[in-house]
């Protein structure tokens, strides 16, 4: 009975060992991978997170990533911008960056692209994942990766999990093939498609719980500006879609802004767009003709606002 | 607590830990104590109910076991069948039957004033419900033996690893399991471990991986084409078989690390060649349960009606399994298309026989595995979609032009097809037998701990680990 015993403790630490080099050696290998990749969205956050000094700073989700051109900003307010939008991003995403910005430079004016955001989904949390692999390279964004769950920081201990579900895009993305199709302006990810259906007037979807979470990462944002003297300015973007009902999201981002007396800019419902699918890619989205209509009229918007510049 | 978490993780380290230290007479009394913990955890308010139906049914195979005539047995079992399935009735499906009748009412006055429950189900109620039932079923057949110790039986009710989705277990298989001694076996915890670690595959790397494509394609159905619908569709069967099969592999894993072995539920189901097939292969516990207590014994009754005997068994049989997934109107109308199916299988066994005499072998199996697979994957739509009509929506949703196939990231395909081929390989050479390593690879421990550390490694590369509950919970 000894003797099987003695093996089985034998196997299980042999076992144990292997499991811990193969996950330290791959973690490894992910990790210098991870950041030698030549564009697409990791590439970008690593440039936002690790390099970006540009004046203009976007936050946001896809809605930021596809809708504002930081080429039209640049020459409009003659200031250098970047886009840090991110296809399936949450506020989280945004503070997270934010956070580390901060801790390198101060931008002069950050647009932050709000789209019903305050909306209580477990995904939002489960996206935290995109801020995983610079767990350990960024102290200052630890805490808002650890919000996905308690257990967080022990999982990071492995150095595989930080790049879990990353390894054909850091295979695809450090070799150079599809990569055109990657690439970007400045952060800006146009989409050229055309919308072909006609507006929806269902309001069903704008029936959801306020995740209080989130509230409160948005107000920490504006702290976070308002704190570091950085210009602030929040936008509301586009649908297509014809429901009468204001999104609660959206309503209470206003009172908070109004609170911290922050420019909130409401395009939601503007009539530049409605019943317009010619500028949309879909019903969330607008293409690269809608998109740069749309930063046109952002820019009018900032550039009339007394409330900004003052810092 | 998810089998997948790391606080379960934990608590089984630990009550594994303590079951193995503790002196052999104690063991049961900490499993019971650590699936108390375990239920509690999900939901403290259903201990009680949980506690009332383990003595009021150990009481009633008690009485069953005393009583000498028919008619004192009889009163015994319909007591059981009347308090177990009206539990059952009152948490699951009363405020669908609520709902119905206000409805119908409805249709002769204008605001019926029927009182509408809304009851949090408690976990695990139609798996225990029916354990119970086969049990005391057993006990009045006379064909099992009322268990005498009351921790004996606690423990066949809420051995934690088969309480919130079974498998439906047997008092045959299990009972003996706990009444005997168990020792400790490097065997058990090895092949528990892998067994476990195979579960956790099939739930993180295929069923939560294909629940990113499909959740995300069925919440906007309208806005996609014809051929993202159908994969969404194909992709949603293999899904609730890896999540199912996979919860399963982790709770039979689980139980054998404490030397107990409870039923397959599975046997490589999306190989069936016909849909009695499927079922003797799908949900084992459940098919087994519903044949053992349902379908023999209202087909015997009915024996005199010839066929029709047999159809009318299969009709109340499909539909019960149809209901006890869920109190709407889609898991009744899946049960009623399951039965259809059968009955046409039935009524044509002859004359498909004939036909399959015409085909070479290998096409005639091939296209009916095919076809099995297309009818469950439409059956199934009755699962995904919460009403009837939206069930009919997303078939109609078939017929929109094709268009572009809804792939958000090429990686996301690889992730999902790499997790696929490798479970659908796997059932594949299992049920042909097709292939195997050579001897010397195969029993080497080396060669083996490389494998199950590469695939605990893929699990960390590919898994999913957001995923959350198993699709078998809410029933």
């Amino acid at each position: 009975m000894k003797e099987p015993i003695r093996q089985f403790i034998f196997k299980a630490l042999f076992f144990i060992a292997l499991i811990l080099l193969l996950d330290t050696g791959i973690g490894g290998l992910l990790n210098h991978f991870y950041f030698t990749q030549k564009a697409g969205d990791d590439y970008r956050a690593t440039y936002a997170i690790e390099n970006a000094r540009e004046q203009v700073i976007i936050l946001g989700a896809s809605r930021a990533s596809h809708q504002y051109l930081p080429e039209i900003i640049e020459k409009r307010l003659k200031m250098s911008c970047f886009n840090t939008g991110r296809d399936g991003a949450s506020i989280f995403y945004s503070y997270g960056i934010l956070k580390a910005l901060s801790s390198r430079y101060r931008p002069e004016l950050i647009i932050l692209d709000f789209s019903r955001d305050f909306e209580k989904k477990q995904n939002s949390y489960d996206r935290l994942a995109m801020l995983a692999p610079y767990y350990h390279r960024h102290p200052e964004i630890k805490p808002i990766i650890e919000i996905r769950s308690k257990y967080e920081k022990f999982k990071m201990y492995s150095g595989i999990y930080p790049f879990n579900s990353y390894l054909f895009s850091i295979a695809q993305r450090n070799t150079n093939y599809n990569i055109e199709n990657l690439k970007d302006v400045k952060g800006y990810t146009p989409l050229f498609r055309k919308w072909n259906r006609p507006a929806d007037n269902d309001s069903s979807f704008l029936k959801y719980d306020i995740d209080s979470s989130k509230v409160e990462i948005y107000k920490s944002i504006i702290k976070e500006c308002n704190g570091s003297r950085v210009n602030l300015v929040i936008v509301a973007a586009p649908f297509f879609n014809n429901a009468k009902t204001e999104d609660i999201s959206t309503k209470l981002a206003k009172q908070i802004a109004v609170q911290y007396h922050v420019p909130f800019f409401d395009f939601s419902k503007d009539s530049s767009f409605r019943n317009k699918p010619e500028y949309f890619a879909d019903i969330s989205h607008l293409n690269d003709e809608g998109a740069r209509k749309f930063t046109n009229l952002v820019l009018d918007s900032i550039i009339n606002s007394p409330a900004l510049w003052k810092h | 607590m998810v089998f997948t978490s790391i606080p379960f993780f934990l608590f089984l380290l630990a009550v594994l830990l303590l079951y193995y230290i503790l002196p052999v007479n104690l063991r049961k009394y900490l499993l019971i104590f650590a699936s108390l913990l375990f239920y509690g955890a999900s939901g403290p308010e259903y201990l009680f109910l949980v506690l009332f139906v383990i003595l009021f049914n150990y009481f009633v195979a008690a009485g069953i076991d005393k009583s000498p005539g028919k008619k004192a047995r009889s009163v015994y079992l319909y007591a059981s069948l009347a308090v177990n399935i009206g539990i059952l009735v009152f948490y699951k499906y009363l405020s669908f039957i609520l709902g119905n009748f206000a409805l119908l009412l409805g249709l002769f006055q204008e605001s019926p004033e029927i009182p509408l429950l809304k009851l949090a189900l408690p976990l695990g109620i139609s798996y225990y419900t029916f354990q119970n039932i086969g049990y005391i079923i057993d006990v009045y057949r006379g064909t099992q033996k009322a268990e005498k110790s009351v921790v004996n039986f606690s423990l066949f009710v809420l051995f934690f690893p088969k309480l919130n989705v079974g498998p439906i277990e047997r008092a045959r298989n299990l009972l003996p399991q706990i009444s005997a001694e168990k020792t400790f076996s490097t065997v058990d915890l090895v092949e528990g471990s892998k067994r476990i670690l195979w579960g956790f595959f099939k739930k993180l790397v295929v069923a939560d991986r294909i629940a990113i494509y499909v959740d995300a394609v069925f919440v906007n159905y309208q806005y996609h084409g014809g051929l993202t619908m159908l994969l969404a569709i194909l992709l949603y069967t293999l899904q609730v078989y890896a999540d199912f099969s996979g919860y399963t592999d982790i709770a039979l894993g689980t139980a054998r690390l404490f030397g107990f072995r409870l039923m397959e539920n599975f046997n490589h189901p999306l190989l069936s060649k016909n849909v009695s097939d499927f079922w003797r292969r799908w949900h084992i516990s459940l098919s087994s349960w519903v044949n053992d207590y349902l379908y023999n014994p209202i087909s015997l009754k009915r024996r005199y009606w010839g066929n029709w005997g047999i159809y009318y068994a299969l009709f109340i049989s499909f539909t019960i399994i149809g209901i006890w997934h869920g109190a709407t109107w889609n898991y009744i109308l899946f049960g009623v298309l399951q039965s259809l199916a059968l009955i046409y299988e039935t009524s044509t066994r002859k004359f498909r026989k004939k036909i399959s005499r015409k085909i070479p072998v290998q096409a005639y199996n091939g296209l009916s595995i095919l076809f099995t697979y297309l009818f469950i994957s439409f059956a199934l739509i009755l699962f995904k979609t919460p009403t009837p009509g939206q069930a009919l929506d997303i078939l109609r949703s078939l017929s929109y032009p094709s268009g572009e196939l809804s792939i958000d990231r090429a990686s996301m395909i690889l992730f999902l097809l790499i997790g696929c081929s490798i479970l659908i390989i796997s059932d594949y050479k299992s049920e042909y037998k097709l292939f195997s390593l050579p001897d010397r690879l195969g029993k080497s421990w080396v060669a083996q701990q490389f494998a199950y550390a590469f695939m605990l490694i893929y699990i960390l590369i590919a898994g999913v680990f957001d995923g959350g509950q198993f699709i078998y919970f809410q029933f």
